[in-house]
């Protein structure tokens, strides 16, 4: 992409050849491979028509010059400019050197490319040799640690739904800090099941400079995906396969049945039963002990026989990429496979387990239909499938049953399979085995078609370095859900121990049948018209653009389309390379808001200076090669706003299907619910979008010969309008409060990139690097209620602030009277049933005596990192390289709950950690004194959920900091000669690792957080995972 | 060629700057208020969402079930009373109003505590705006809308009585409110707004029918006016609302509490009379109205909540229409009758069970009292003349409603005998963890009032319910507490012919028409009358949601609400013959302070507004 762009702009440059001299040529590099595209300009005395031409597939050129005498620049990317001087005809032998230098890179941004040395904004890219280290299947998990200012965080390891949440910058709103994604220059839903070996580049668009062409949809930033293109060269063929193993990252442990009931039967004693009310009575324990009957007394590790302990996952890439003269191709097909972790090995028909299968498919074509009018198609199509076991509804719910079971399953409640080889069950009725393997499965595919053709005219006739492109795009998704149902019938052991058996049977066992299926679709409109120019007069470097561009997105089963529309404005100019400014506008809306208040105008302006290139810097550059100081400023809008479309306008609705339920009924002999229409919004005419100031300053500098590259950026943002509904007024009022554009925050932060390579000897390459992002939010205003408790306004904290009681301590039994009621110098606890010693002693903070929901302050952080950073460093050696990345977040919070951290929950178990907790008593059935009271790490167990240390608080809340190795790899080019032969330029076998090491505080799940929603807390997700891989690459 | 592509993408962006009406919404899917204002049909409609909010405070899934036995999380709020212990852990009223840690935001307790208040004025402003708009609502006779002003009045009555009774006196709106109002209004005393309530009723009166037509059922009729007006009386007249209220709970400003100004001995036996009268009111009604109102007889008292809801016992219902077992009505919400109807054993998870408390409160068949208090260790001092016996034989020979309540263990119920027994021949896996007894309750009983017993797993047999706010019972026994408030048990002092004495004693003696006054009630003075009295109505009206306001009105939650629960453990002996032992076992210890007496408003409302005060001790 990056390429034919520049060679576009080289041939804009209108050829009138009169002159007769004719020079001719052969371009390689440093090893004598012959380099193809190199562009060869002699250089114009007059500054205007210029003459030049590129060099082609055996690195040769032939240029006709107009003078005599004169000077050639031969330019390539990545490769050192070099000038010649020439005297007639002549046959020229250029070696190029390849440039240490990043400057010359194609940095692409909004609406256009340009050279990195240009670009005065704040933009990070990475590129795909970068993005093809990681194994990870979805490339949102790729991109961890490598984009300056990007934090991604992963929720979740589920084939197929594995997406992590990307902010950029952290996140200045509380409503949808998504940033915008750009697929090839088209706004496209997703972009993380983009097979990494189609792209060429991700960069991400961080200030205002960059970011208001996109007017009301660039506050959050943007991310732009540019895959691959064709180019002239003859064609390579490079064939990748990957194979590979998946491992939970982290999981619970929890105790076995004998430790589980030592630790219930603790629960009960300190819970005020006697022993012999004890659940547990020493003829059990003992056979747990001993396992002596494996179907009354069970010790199932349910984790060990639901999940595997390793579940393969294999991913293939064949792509071609050439060209001739006139038409340029890139092609790619992949196919890639997930399996689930679970041990769904019941059923020999059909698949119960988790698996993801995607396809995908890349035409990139670009032909030049004549020297001024070039036609590009491209065409990307995917259809991804994922199955999960289970079949009562959508995915979600069944993950979280699957996973439910798990968590809260103990390990006595049943043994796998009773002594007559059916499902086992015990009270709770669940066997969580069974979850995954009895009750069917869900299968869900997508279909993605997303293509776009666009025409580049170039109009140098008109005027030198005018262009025009038109570009239309439709994209078009379906997703359809297929259910399997199947109901499998469980026993549950009736008898005792020395009865015979007896169960009690529960459901049927039926055959595995359809029941039902759900499709959603959504197709997409997008057109775009632009008009370039780029020109140079002199030391006078000007680059415009003027775009207009209208998108119709439109939902299966809604009939009004979401649309939006623009005009994008963009001027850039720099003196002497030198000076370099760049003024950008945004002007669009959406249908989302009224009329007359659709339309946003988003300028923003930023200027550069490259104190390198000055005079009086000279003394300095044998240390300091390059210094760019850069600055810009401007306003961005976001309209993903939240709450319902057309907020604008009032509405009246019937319930929805969820609240259908409370529907009043009248009549006595067949009651039937009768059509109800309440006011469901209050109109709020002047809605608009969230708008945000936003102000950059950057330092980009490369030192010793630019083996040091670092870049530096600062920024403050202030953003406001930002939607919610208006806390502060009263439920008088009898419906919804409007929302309203109130609220304000601001961000601030830095990001310290810094790469630095080099060569040992000959041979020895290596090469480290280094990013450091820091985005620190803060509510600057909420319409809180007035009298708000100080320490519990959001106003002044950071936005998903966590709140909660502060513990001090453990009560000691010393705190106590002897009619076991707290000693009067300490505050009544109303949280949970009474505090008994070793509970959490919560702090009283208004000191009004009473430790209640006033005294909850804020806790610890948000669940978004304030910090990032991911560093990496690698060697290469003849044929070997070695790499390894790490990557780390901090100043992050995790809040877990329910049966992740709590004992017993909902009957469940315990963990390893809970055997630190705080216990004294006499064992009744040893009378072996039980005192951890120096050692607990964990409060008293308790047998009910009315545990008053089961709340948010200052000790559960989780430090989830991490710092993980999330790559490692080791390859070798095998330097045979014999394959040359059969045609194969170069093959790599290699072996890597994702998240091969995590290192954090939260230990029973991933420290980025298990799962989505509201039970995020209670670890009822798919684990995040660990990938040892091995895979060979083989160019032709 | 060049120029045509060149003008054409200048048009284009031209274009763009004028043609923003390609993001017009042409067309709309939803109402505006000009149109359900301006038309009939969707005027009913909204009208109709006034009922939406009778109780089942939309938006939670937790309390959309029947009959209230799912209301909060999974469980009823008997469990906040003495009468029944939820089992549902988490998020029913044992983990908030038993443990007396409960505040506006506990969870569990946010459906009882924070929903009223905005369920309430949610429905308040439905019936402000029908008012305001229905004289303009063209095509509406003159009939039609004195029928909506009525069924409005008597809404919006309704729902300040369920803030009152709550909260205290609160906010009275009567005009639709818009968001740019001043909504800092103050606290109405509580007298202030009982009289509003009550101009309200005496405003609706006069246009609602005497009986709806059957498919209208459901809605007001006079005598649920003058009931509701009753019971806004008796409330009133009760101690809570009249008497001095000093509570402490923590070192608070005095500023932001919320005082009442309590009322002179005259003027409450004035308010005992009100409500007498009142009450008497509804009696009249039915009398005059060829018996518009009657006494569930002892077959039908098992069934007034399901079953014929024409049931003359009925003065007003929410129509909860059809439910079968597994809650495919879609009225059930998220929870299925079997979540919280039906037990363990008989394929559901009940949510709340009644207590050993309520079981010693029931009389002997012949009246007498089987147990007169307990002991400081929680042991039952037993009337050895009553005949009762603490053992297996505690439930027979009791008050009829007994059986008809509650199931006790080897009761015939769904074809099989409930077993509610654990066996001590196998000690080794008894308890609650390993094996439960197959019926298993936390206290060895389970709700039969509520539950058909043709609900049932695997069957598809579907049920009427209603949930009944006012019924005839209740009504008699308002006059008789009223009366005997005012003037004892044995005054007629109100010329009606009917004393406290005979009111309580239609009641009592009811479910035996054959023996009409063997349980005729012993009491000799005003303060012992009210004792039984108040002991007849936890019983009656068990699982009705109306044991909590009985004791919080006399202030009696200490005396009641903070102590012990009890249930039972009973253990199989042998097998042939088959013989149990039983065993009070104490299930829960009970928290209840003295400011739990009234509701605390939600702090968030209380943060939004500088005049709404709290509360006392909140």
């Amino acid at each position: 992409m990056k390429k034919h762009i520049f060679i576009f702009l080289i041939l804009s440059f209108s050829v009138t050849a009169f002159a007769q001299n004719r020079i001719t040529g052969i371009v390689a590099d440093e090893k004598g491979e012959p380099l193809v595209g190199v562009s060869i300009v002699e250089k114009s005395t007059d500054g205007l028509r210029t003459n030049g031409t590129i060099t082609d597939f055996d690195g040769k050129f032939v240029l006709v010059t107009k003078q005599k005498q004169g000077t050639l620049n031969f330019t390539y990317i990545g490769y050192i400019s070099i000038s010649k001087a020439f005297n007639g005809s002549g046959n020229f032998r250029i070696t190029m050197k390849e440039s240490k230098n990043d400057l010359e890179e194609v940095v692409v941004t909004g609406y256009m490319s340009q050279k990195k040395m240009s670009v005065v904004g704040s933009v990070s890219t990475v590129n795909t040799k970068e993005l093809v280290q990681s194994p990870a299947s979805n490339l949102s998990n790729a991109l961890a640690g490598r984009l300056t200012g990007l934090t991604t965080v992963q929720n979740s390891g589920q084939p197929g739904k594995d997406d992590a949440s990307l902010y950029i910058r952290g996140r200045s709103t509380w409503v949808n800090a998504k940033p915008l994604v750009i697929v090839d220059g088209v706004e496209r839903e997703n972009f993380t099941q983009v097979d990494a070996n189609e792209v060429e580049s991700i960069s991400i668009l961080k200030d205002a400079s960059e970011t208001a062409v996109y007017g009301v949809r660039g506050a959050n930033g943007v991310l732009i995906i540019t895959t691959k293109r064709g180019k002239e060269k003859k064609p390579v063929v490079s064939l990748s396969a990957q194979y590979g193993f998946q491992q939970p990252v982290n999981l619970p442990h929890f105790l076995n049945s004998y430790e589980t009931a030592l630790l219930r039967n603790e629960s009960y004693l300190n819970d005020g039963y006697s022993a012999d009310k004890l659940p547990f009575q020493p003829n059990a324990l003992e056979a747990f002990r001993t396992h002596s009957d494996p179907y009354h007394y069970p010790d199932v590790d349910w984790y060990k026989v639901v999940l595997k302990n390793a579940a393969p996952q294999a991913q293939y890439n064949l792509n071609i990429q050439g060209g001739t003269k006139t038409a340029r191709y890139f092609l790619s097909a992949g196919y890639l496979y997930q399996d689930g972790l679970f041990n769904a090995s019941m059923n020999e028909d059909y698949n119960t387990n988790f698996r993801f299968d995607r396809f995908n498919f890349r035409s990139n074509i670009d032909i030049d239909l004549s020297k001024q009018l070039m036609l590009s198609v491209s065409i990307a199509a995917r259809m991804e499938d994922t199955n999960e076991p289970g079949a009562t509804g959508y995915s979600s719910g069944e993950i979280q049953s699957a996973f439910s079971a798990l968590t809260r399953t103990t390990p006595y409640e049943t043994p796998v399979f009773q002594e007559n080889g059916k499902p086992g069950v015990g009270p709770a009725n669940v066997n969580p085995w069974l979850m995954v393997n009895g009750y069917g499965y869900t299968q869900n595919k997508k279909d993605v078609v997303e293509s776009t053709v666009s025409l580049n005219y170039k109009l140098d006739k008109i005027t030198p370095g005018l262009s025009a492109k038109a570009l239309v795009s439709y994209d078009s998704y379906i997703s359809e859900q297929k259910k399997f149902t199947k109901n499998t019938a469980v026993y549950r052991l009736d008898s005792g121990p020395d009865e015979e058996n007896s169960y009690t049977v529960s459901g049927l066992d039926t055959e595995i049948k359809y029941n039902n299926g759900d499709t959603n679709s959504y197709d997409k409109f997008y057109m775009e018209g632009a008009l370039n120019y780029a020109r140079k007069f002199g030391k006078h470097n000007l680059t415009g653009l003027l775009l207009g561009n209208f998108e119709d997105k439109t939902f299966s089963g809604q009939y009004i389309p979401y649309r939006t529309m623009g005009l994008v404005g963009r001027v850039l100019y720099d003196y002497n390379q030198k000076y370099y400014s760049s003024l950008s506008i945004g002007y669009n809306g959406s249908e989302n808001f009224a009329k007359g208040k659709r339309f946003g105008f988003f300028p923003s302006l930023a200027v550069g200076w490259i104190v390198s290139s000055e005079d009086f810097f000279s003394k300095y550059t044998d240390i300091v090669e390059f210094l760019k100081l850069r600055a810009s400023y401007g306003l961005v809008g976001n309209d993903k706003i939240g709450g319902s479309r057309f907020m604008y306008t009032e509405e009246y609705s019937g319930r929805d299907s969820w609240s259908t339920l409370s529907v009043p009924a009248f009549g006595t002999t067949d009651p039937i619910n009768v059509d109800i229409v309440t006011l469901s919004r209050i109109a709020n005419p002047d809605l608009t979008w969230e708008k945000s100031n936003k102000f950059n300053i950057g330092l980009d500098a490369n030192f010793f010969d630019n083996k040091l590259t670092t870049n530096f950026d600062a920024f403050y943002e202030y953003r406001w309008d930002i939607l919610m509904d208006k806390a502060s007024i009263p439920v008088y009022l009898g419906v919804t409060s409007p929302s309203a554009n109130i609220g304000k925050t601001q961000n601030v932060g830095f990001e310290l990139e810094a790469k630095y390579s080099n060569k040992i000897g000959k041979n020895l390459k290596y090469w480290i690097r280094g990013n450091w992002s820091v985005a620190k939010n803060k509510v600057l205003y909420k319409d809180e209620p007035a009298n708000k408790i100080a320490w519990q306004k959001e106003e002044g904290q950071t936005i998903g602030q966590f709140y909660g009681f502060q513990v001090l301590g453990f009560f000691d039994i010393t705190d106590f009277n002897d009619d076991g009621t707290l000693k009067s110098e300490y505050a009544k606890q109303l949280v949970g049933e009474a505090p008994q010693p070793g509970d959490f002693r919560y702090r009283d903070v208004n000191s009004d005596g009473v430790v209640d929901d006033r005294d909850k302050v804020a806790i610890g952080h948000s669940d978004i990192p304030e910090g990032t950073f991911g560093f990496s460093y690698g060697i290469e050696y003849k044929g070997f390289d070695f790499s390894m990345m790490w990557q780390g977040a901090y100043n992050v919070s995790m809040r877990i709950a329910g049966e992740m951290l709590y004992e017993f929950c909902e009957g469940g178990k315990v963990q390893d950690f809970h055997l630190n907790r705080w216990a004294y008593y006499t064992d009744p059935f040893t009378n072996e004194l039980v005192d951890t009271r120096a050692t607990a790490t964990y409060p008293r167990l308790h047998s009910q959920s009315s545990s008053p240390n089961w709340t948010t608080n200052s000790f559960f809340l989780y430090n989830s900091s991490y710092l993980k190795l999330r790559n490692i790899e080791i390859g070798y080019e095998l330097p045979i000669p014999q394959l040359k032969q059969l045609g194969v330029n170069r093959l790599r076998i290699y072996l890597n690792s994702n998240n091969l090491l995590t290192l954090s505080k939260v230990k029973q799940v991933d420290p980025e957080g298990p799962g989505y929603g509201s039970n995020r807390d209670r670890g009822w997700s798919y684990p995040q995972l660990a990938i040892y891989n091995m895979g060979i690459n083989i160019t032709f | 060629m060049k120029k045509i592509i060149f003008y054409t993408l200048l048009l284009s962006t031209v274009f763009y700057m004028s043609c923003d009406d390609l993001l017009d919404k042409r067309e709309s899917s939803t109402l505006t208020g000009k149109q359900v204002f301006s038309d009939p049909t969707l005027f009913q409609k909204y009208h109709d969402d006034i009922y939406t909010y009778y109780h089942y405070w939309p938006g939670d899934w937790a309390c959309q079930s029947f009959g209230g036995l799912g209301r909060i999380g999974y469980s009823s709020f008997e469990g906040a009373s003495d009468l029944a212990e939820a089992s549902r852990a988490v998020a029913g009223t044992n983990a908030s109003f038993n443990l007396g840690n409960w505040s506006p935001n506990a969870y569990g307790a946010q459906v009882e505590l924070t929903w009223p208040w905005t369920g309430s004025y949610a429905a308040i402003r439905r019936c402000n705006v029908v008012l305001e708009k229905v004289d303009s609502v063209p095509g509406l006779s003159p009939v039609k809308i004195n029928d909506y002003k009525s069924e409005a009045l008597f809404s919006r009555a309704f729902f300040y009585f369920e803030l009152i009774k709550r909260y205290g006196g609160v906010p009275y709106i009567t005009k639709s409110l818009t968001e740019k109002d001043d909504l800092n209004f103050i606290r109405q005393p509580f007298d202030s707004c009982v009289s509003k309530i009550v101009k309200d009723l005496d405003e609706a009166y006069p246009n609602l029918p005497l009986k709806r037509d059957a498919a209208e059922f459901g809605r007001p009729t006079k005598g649920a006016a003058l009931a509701l007006k009753a019971k806004v009386f008796l409330y009133a007249a009760s101690p809570l609302n009249t008497e001095s209220y000093d509570v402490s709970n923590g070192a608070r400003d005095a500023d932001l509490y919320f005082y009442e100004q309590p009322n002179t001995p005259a003027e409450i036996q004035q308010k005992w009379i009100t409500a007498a009268k009142a009450a008497y009111e509804v009696i009249a009604l039915a009398e005059n109205n060829n018996n518009l109102y009657a006494l569930a007889d002892s077959a039908h008292y098992e069934n007034i909540f399901y079953g014929d809801p024409t049931n003359k016992e009925i003065l007003f219902s929410r129509v909860d229409g059809k439910f079968s077992f597994d809650g495919s009505k879609a009225l059930m919400g998220w929870v299925s009758f079997k979540d919280v109807g039906a037990s363990k054993g008989y394929g559901g998870s009940a949510g709340t069970y009644p207590t050993q408390n309520l079981i010693d409160m029931y009389e002997m068949k012949d009246g007498s009292i089987p147990i007169l208090g307990y002991r400081s260790d929680g042991s039952p001092i037993i009337n050895p003349a009553s005949g009762y016996t603490d053992d297996t034989l505690m439930w027979t020979n009791r008050d009829l409603r007994l059986k008809k309540t509650v199931l006790c263990n080897q009761d015939f119920w769904q074809e099989r005998k409930v077993q509610m027994w654990f066996d001590k021949n196998n000690p080794s896996i008894s308890g609650t963890e390993m094996k439960d007894a197959q019926d298993y309750t936390t206290t060895g009983y389970l709700c039969k009032k509520m539950w058909p017993e043709e609900l049932r797993e695997g069957k598809t047999a579907s049920v009427i319910m209603n949930w009944i706010w006012f019924r005839y019972t209740d009504v008699i026994l308002w006059y008789a507490e009223a009366l005997n408030q005012a003037y004892g048990p044995d005054v007629d002092a109100l010329g009606n012919g009917l004393t406290a004495r005979m009111a309580l004693n239609k009641i009592r003696n009811r479910m035996n028409p054959a023996f009409p006054t063997m349980r005729n009630v012993v009491a000799n003075t005003k303060e012992e009358f009210h004792e039984r009295l108040m002991n007849e109505r936890a019983i009656e009206f068990v699982y009705e949601e109306q044991r909590w306001w009985d004791v919080i009105r006399y202030k009696k939650g200490i005396d009641v609400f903070n102590k012990p629960i009890y249930g039972l453990r009973i253990y199989r002996t042998s097998t042939d013959p088959l013989t149990f032992s039983v065993t009070r076992k104490k299930i829960e210890n009970r928290v209840f302070y003295d400011y739990m007496h009234k509701y605390p408003i939600p702090y968030s409302e209380i943060e939004k507004s500088t005049n709404l005060k709290q509360n006392l001790g909140w």
